[in-house]
C-alpha cells in the first residue's frame, strides 16, 4: 500500500476511518510487523504456569508462543518455532514438561527456551555453540499476575505502557491484594478484523440499546441493567487503551455498586455477602474513589479485552484480515468461595462466550461489518465516529479526579483514541515515507 | 454383552433421537423444549491438545476436556436457561439467528445400554451438523453425545446430554444452535 493511501487510513481527529483497514491483506501484514510485533501483549495469567515445568501454548499475533515456567521459577515466553527448521515444537495446549522436543529430528529445549540437546551432537554438529540456537525469547513482564509479552526491544516498560489503564484494571485484578486466578480456557473463531472486538469494548454503548435489546427485553431487571449501562461513562486513555465504567456517587452502598453485573447475573445472596465482607478491606487498599468505579468493558491496547462485570479476560488473536480467534478466561479472585464462582460461571455462561445471550449478537455484527468493508464502491466511504464532537472539537473532559478523557456514553471518543493510536503505531515504523 | 435392552427399547430410543433432530431442523423449539425433562443437565465441554503421558490412561478422551473448577465448559445449561435460550431465539430479534440457521442433523451410531438407574438408558450417538445461514456461512460440527434418556409415558425424556466436539477452537461465532 502507498505511504500516502497508508496515512490517510485514519484521519487526524480519528473521526473517520477507512474500511480498508479491517479487510485489507497490505494493512494486515503491516499490522503484524508493527503492532503486534511493537506492543505488549498479554499471554497468559500466572495462575497458568504456578509450578515450575508448568506450560501453556499461547499467542502473540499470529504466532504461537510457549508461556512456561523455568526450573529457577521464571516464566518464559518462547517462540514455539525449532531453529532448525521450524516445526512448533510444542503442540499440547498445556501441560507439565523439563523439555519439548521438535519431531522431526529431535533437538531439545528446556522451559527456559535453551537449547539443551541434538540428536548425535557430536558426530553431527561437533562446533555449534548451543546458547545460540535456543527458542526466540520474548521479553516478559507481569502485571498483578497478568503475564505480557513483546518481541519489541525498544517498547518502554509495561507499567509505562499500560499507563492510565492500570487504574481501572486494578478493580478487576487487584481490589485487597489477594490475588487472582483464570478460569478456562473458550476459544472460537468469529470471521472479523481483530479491531472490531477491540473497539466494541472501548466504549460501543451505543449498540447495546438496539443490537441486545432480545436480552434486555426477557425481564424488566435487565432493562433496569441496561439503563445502568447507558448512564456510565466513556473513557479514552492514551496509549490506545479505553473503557466504560459506571461511577457512583459518594455514599452509595455496597449494594448498589458491588462490580458485577448485579441485574443480568442469577445473583445469589452469596455473591453480595461477599463483597459486603470485604467493602472496607476493599476501599483502604484500593483507595474508598475506586470502589464506586464499575467498569463494564475495556480494552487494553491491542487486543486484551476486559468485561469486568461478567468477570471475563480475553484477547481477539489476529488470524487474517478476516478473522479473529477469541480466547476468553474469567477471573477470579483466588479467595473467593464457591457458590459465588458457580454463580460467576452461570452468568458468563448465560451472557457471553459462544452461547452467551449478549456474546451472539455481538460476534454476528461483527462478522457483518467485515462484509460491509470489502467491495471497491464500499471502500470509497469512511466509516462515521464523529459520535460526541462538536464540529472538528473533541469532547471535554468531564471528570477531573478520574484518569483519562472522561465523557458520557454518547461520545467515540474512546474509539477515536484507539484508531488514532493504531494508526500511528502503523505509520511510524515506516517513516511514512517509503512504500 | 452388559446391561444389555431389547431391540424394541433400543428401536423406540433411536426413534426418539430422530425425532427430536427433526424437531431442532425444523424450529419447533417448544416441541423440544418439551422433550428435555424438568432437570436436565446439557454440557458441551470444551476440548484440547494434550500429549498423552503413559501408555493406556493417557489416551482417556476425558483428560482432553474441561472437567475441573478452573476450566470452561463451551456451553452449561439447564432446563431455565435452555428455555430462556429458546424465548429469546423465537423473539425475531436474536440477530445471531435473524435470518435464522438451516440446519441438518445427522444422528448415528446409536447405542442404548442400561442405566443404573431403573427407568433410565445410556444412550450413545455420533452427530454430524450442518449449518447454512444467509448467502456465504457454513459451519460444521462433529462429535459424539452421550445422554441419558429417562422413561416418561409411553416415551422418553432427556436427562442428561454432553456432547464432545471435535474441535479444540470452535470454527464457528456461536453455539445459537442446540446439539
Ligand atoms: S526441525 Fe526441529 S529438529 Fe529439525
Ligand atoms: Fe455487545
Amino acid at each position: 500500500m502507498k505511504s500516502e493511501l497508508l496515512n490517510a487510513l485514519v484521519s487526524d481527529d480519528g473521526s473517520r476511518v477507512d474500511r480498508r483497514i479491517f479487510s485489507d491483506e497490505d494493512v494486515y501484514r503491516r499490522e503484524q510487523e508493527t503492532v503486534f510485533a511493537e506492543s505488549w501483549l498479554f499471554v497468559g495469567h500466572e495462575s497458568q504456569v504456578s509450578q515450575a515445568g508448568d506450560f501453556v501454548l499461547s499467542r502473540m499475533g499470529e504466532e504461537s508462543v510457549i508461556v512456561a515456567r523455568s526450573r529457577e521459577g521464571q516464566v518464559h515466553v518462547s517462540l514455539n518455532s525449532c531453529r532448525h527448521r521450524g516445526l512448533p515444537v510444542c503442540r499440547a495446549d498445556k501441560g507439565r514438561a523439563n523439555t519439548f522436543s521438535c519431531p522431526y529430528h529431535g533437538w531439545t529445549y528446556s522451559c527456559d527456551g535453551a537449547l539443551t540437546g541434538m540428536p548425535g551432537q557430536e558426530s553431527y554438529y561437533p562446533d555449534i555453540i548451543k546458547t545460540d540456537w535456543g527458542l526466540v525469547q520474548a521479553r516478559v513482564e507481569l502485571y498483578k499476575g497478568l503475564i505480557f509479552a513483546t518481541f519489541s526491544e525498544t517498547q518502554v516498560g509495561l507499567e509505562q505502557y499500560l499507563g492510565d489503564s492500570r487504574f481501572y484494571l486494578d478493580t478487576l485484578v487487584d481490589r485487597r491484594g489477594q490475588g487472582t486466578e483464570v478460569i478456562g480456557v473458550q476459544k472460537w473463531r468469529v470471521k472479523t478484523n481483530w479491531k472490531m472486538p477491540t473497539e466494541n469494548m472501548v466504549g460501543d454503548v451505543y449498540h447495546a440499546g438496539f443490537s441486545h435489546r432480545s436480552v434486555f427485553d426477557m425481564h424488566p431487571d435487565a432493562k433496569q441493567a441496561y439503563a445502568e449501562i447507558e448512564s456510565s461513562l466513556n473513557v479514552a486513555i492514551e496509549g490506545g487503551h479505553g473503557l466504560t465504567a459506571r461511577y457512583f456517587t459518594e455514599g452509595t452502598p455496597i449494594q448498589d455498586r458491588v462490580p458485577c453485573e448485579q441485574q443480568l447475573l442469577m445473583l445469589s445472596a452469596d455473591v453480595l455477602a461477599y463483597y459486603e465482607q470485604h467493602d472496607q478491606q476493599t476501599k483502604k487498599y484500593m483507595g474508598e474513589l475506586r470502589t464506586r468505579i464499575k467498569p463494564a468493558t475495556s480494552a487494553v491496547f491491542p487486543n486484551l479485552h476486559l468485561l469486568s462485570t461478567t468477570y471475563c479476560i480475553r484477547v481477539g488473536h489476529p488470524v487474517s484480515a478476516d478473522e479473529t480467534e477469541i480466547w476468553n478466561w474469567i477471573i477470579v479472585e483466588k479467595d473467593m468461595p464457591e457458590s459465588v464462582r458457580d454463580a460467576i460461571k452461570q452468568n458468563y455462561y448465560f451472557l457471553f462466550g459462544p452461547e452467551g445471550m449478549l456474546e451472539q449478537d455481538d460476534d454476528e455484527n461483527w462478522e457483518q461489518v467485515t462484509q460491509g468493508s470489502h467491495g471497491v464502491q464500499a471502500s470509497r466511504h469512511p466509516f462515521h465516529l464523529s459520535m460526541g464532537m462538536k464540529g472538528q472539537s473533541e469532547v471535554e473532559d468531564q471528570c477531573v479526579e478520574l484518569p483519562g478523557l472522561v465523557a458520557t456514553t454518547r461520545s467515540e471518543h474512546p474509539q477515536r483514541n484507539f484508531y488514532r493510536h493504531w494508526h500511528q503505531v502503523l505509520t511510524s515504523q515506516y517513516g511514512g515515507g517509503q512504500e | 454383552m452388559m446391561s444389555a435392552v431389547t431391540m424394541e427399547e433400543h428401536f423406540y430410543i433411536e426413534q426418539a433421537l430422530y425425532q427430536e433432530a427433526r424437531w431442532l431442523d425444523k424450529r419447533n423449539f417448544q416441541q423440544w423444549l418439551d422433550w428435555l425433562a424438568d432437570d436436565v443437565a446439557y454440557c458441551v465441554p470444551s476440548r484440547f491438545d494434550r500429549k498423552p503421558q503413559g501408555r493406556n490412561e493417557s489416551w482417556k478422551i476425558d483428560e482432553e476436556l474441561s472437567q475441573t473448577a478452573l476450566d470452561l465448559h463451551l456451553s452449561e445449561n439447564n432446563k431455565m436457561t435452555l428455555t430462556a435460550r429458546v424465548m429469546r431465539l423465537t423473539g425475531n430479534r436474536s440477530f445471531s439467528e435473524v435470518p435464522p440457521s438451516r440446519t441438518t442433523r445427522v444422528i448415528s451410531n446409536v447405542e442404548v445400554h442400561r442405566h443404573e438407574q431403573d427407568d433410565c438408558y445410556r444412550v450413545d450417538s455420533v452427530f454430524n451438523l450442518q449449518r447454512s445461514r444467509l448467502q456465504n456461512q457454513r459451519d460444521r460440527f462433529t462429535g459424539r453425545r452421550e445422554d441419558v434418556l429417562r422413561r416418561k409415558g409411553a416415551g422418553f425424556e432427556l436427562l442428561q446430554r454432553r456432547v464432545i466436539l471435535n474441535d479444540t477452537v470452535l470454527r464457528s461465532p456461536n453455539l445459537s444452535v442446540f446439539f
